[in-house]
């Protein structure tokens, strides 16, 4: 069914105090492809993404049992360091948040801390990672001005050229263009395309029409639950689950 | 959107209701040589394209607004693409009436029983169509390619009975060769009626039929 499998989750369950919020979620995401996540308000679709970069270790209380295993390895598994975790599998959330810096040091904050502090090299990687972003070509001649006198489309791009710039393979987007206006979601959408050559990207959306649009793969939750997990064409055009296409053709949700 | 859709199969519905209409009465005509007939069935042509112009353009402005997906998704594409179809059966009811029109006023029974089985059989297999369409119920519909096989064979017989009369009765010449066409649109119309039933199938139960 699809390429290299990068993460498999046998079991996952999740509970946030006695709140179960991810129930029994058996799955394998494919590696160089973008999957979507859809599915109603409090399906548990961040909470699952969450767990790929260990991020719900920042919440209390929070359980997990089962495994979540990436490229073989568990996440959670003794010696597994989340800090690393977190390089290799990076995240951009709904709303932009560049620190207030310049679109230089922003790029450049997570090389630093990962050891780098050669100049030349920093430059190297800020101007590699802007360009894989789409970003550069509009910051090129004002790098080191404040992030935050970009625009909300560009400071989403910023967050994914700071997400690059530590060399990750998996790249997480919770609804990566809920706050952007439709020309900015576009050049997402676009940038999303180019990057799963070379990347696994899984993005949570509530727009059907993005899912179908950008992703490879659809995994369609409910109530904590994976209803279905299939290529997108096909959850799209014949769902195999009742309640998926009662879902997706808006008859509830 | 729900009572819009619904509104649109209905509407296409009826369009093939009314190209149907047109098929069936150009068929009566044509049996008993009836030009009146023949002429309501030209004129009612111009609605037939109103009809398909007007779900057209709505069923575009459906598409471009809700944007469907799954089942919802399907039965638009499949209602595109079977307007499409009527109208091409309407259109040759109306091009058998038009060679009504100019038949010469003599007897030309002998050619009529097998294409009148033909003509039977090609508007029952439509009727079934969009019965099966408007209900969306595909059982009686499933294996319209074996009743499209014996249209084929009706047509391969009034092929032979049209020539061996033409050979017979050289006068009648210029009616069996309308007889050769009007054959021919119907074992089309056949053909029309296995699309439309592959669509319909899809629309229903997501899978393509193999339809040999």
């Amino acid at each position: 069914m699809k390429s290299d499998t990068i993460i498999t989750t046998e079991h996952l369950n999740l509970w946030y105090g006695t709140n179960h919020a991810l129930k029994d979620i058996c799955m394998e995401l494919p590696d160089k492809k973008t999957t979507a996540f859809i599915g109603p308000s409090g399906c548990g679709k961040s909470t699952l993404i969450r767990c790929f970069n260990r991020m719900n270790d920042l919440v209390d209380p929070c359980t997990i049992t089962g495994t979540i295993s990436y490229h073989g390895r568990d996440l959670y598994g003794p010696g597994c360091d989340p800090v690393a975790v977190r390089m290799k599998i990076g995240m951009v959330f709904q709303k932009p948040n560049p620190f207030p810096k310049s679109t230089y040091e922003n790029v450049a904050f997570g090389p630093r801390i990962h050891g780098i502090k050669d100049k030349n090299k920093l430059d190297e990687i800020v101007k590699e990672s802007l360009q894989k972003a789409a970003l550069w070509d509009e910051v090129s001649d004002r790098l080191f001005d404040s992030a935050l006198g970009l625009s909300g489309g560009q400071q989403q791009r910023l967050c994914i050229a700071r997400t690059l710039a530590v060399n990750p393979e998996i790249i997480l987007m919770d609804e990566p263009c809920s706050a952007l206006d439709p020309i900015a979601t576009a050049k997402i959408e676009d940038l999303i395309e180019v990057l799963k050559r070379d990347y696994c990207v899984i993005i949570v959306t509530h727009s059907m029409s993005q899912a179908s649009r950008v992703s490879d793969y659809t995994a369609f939750m409910y109530l904590g639950d994976l209803i279905e997990f299939g290529e997108t064409r096909q959850i799209f055009e014949n769902p195999k689950e009742e309640l998926t296409e009662n879902y997706i053709t808006g008859r509830f949700g | 959107m729900r009572t819009e859709m619904a509104s649109i199969h209905g509407a296409v519905a009826e369009m093939g209701e009314y190209a149907l209409v047109m098929l069936t009465e150009s068929l009566d005509a044509l049996y008993v040589n009836d030009k009146q007939k023949a002429l309501s069935v030209i004129q009612k042509n111009p609605s037939l394209t109103v009809q398909y112009r007007t779900l057209e353009e709505e069923m575009f402005r459906f598409i471009a607004i809700y944007q469907p997906v799954a089942r919802d998704m399907r039965k638009m594409v499949c209602s595109i693409r079977l307007i499409y179809n009527f109208e091409r059966i309407g259109r040759m009811g109306k091009d058998i009436a038009k060679m009504i029109i100019d038949f010469p006023d003599v007897n030309h029974r002998p050619c009529i029983t097998s294409i009148s089985s033909m003509g039977e059989a090609v508007t029952k297999m439509i009727s079934d169509c969009v019965t099966a369409y408007l209900k969306e119920e595909s059982d009686q519909i499933l294996e319209m390619y074996k009743r499209d096989d014996i249209v084929d064979s009706l047509y391969e017989i009034v092929v032979e009975e049209t020539i061996r009369w033409m050979n017979q009765v050289s006068v009648m010449i210029p009616v069996g060769a309308s007889y050769l066409i009007i054959a021919r649109l119907l074992e089309r119309c056949g053909d029309q009626a296995c699309n439309i039933a592959e669509m319909v199938i899809y629309m229903i139960s997501g899978e393509r039929p193999v339809f040999l």
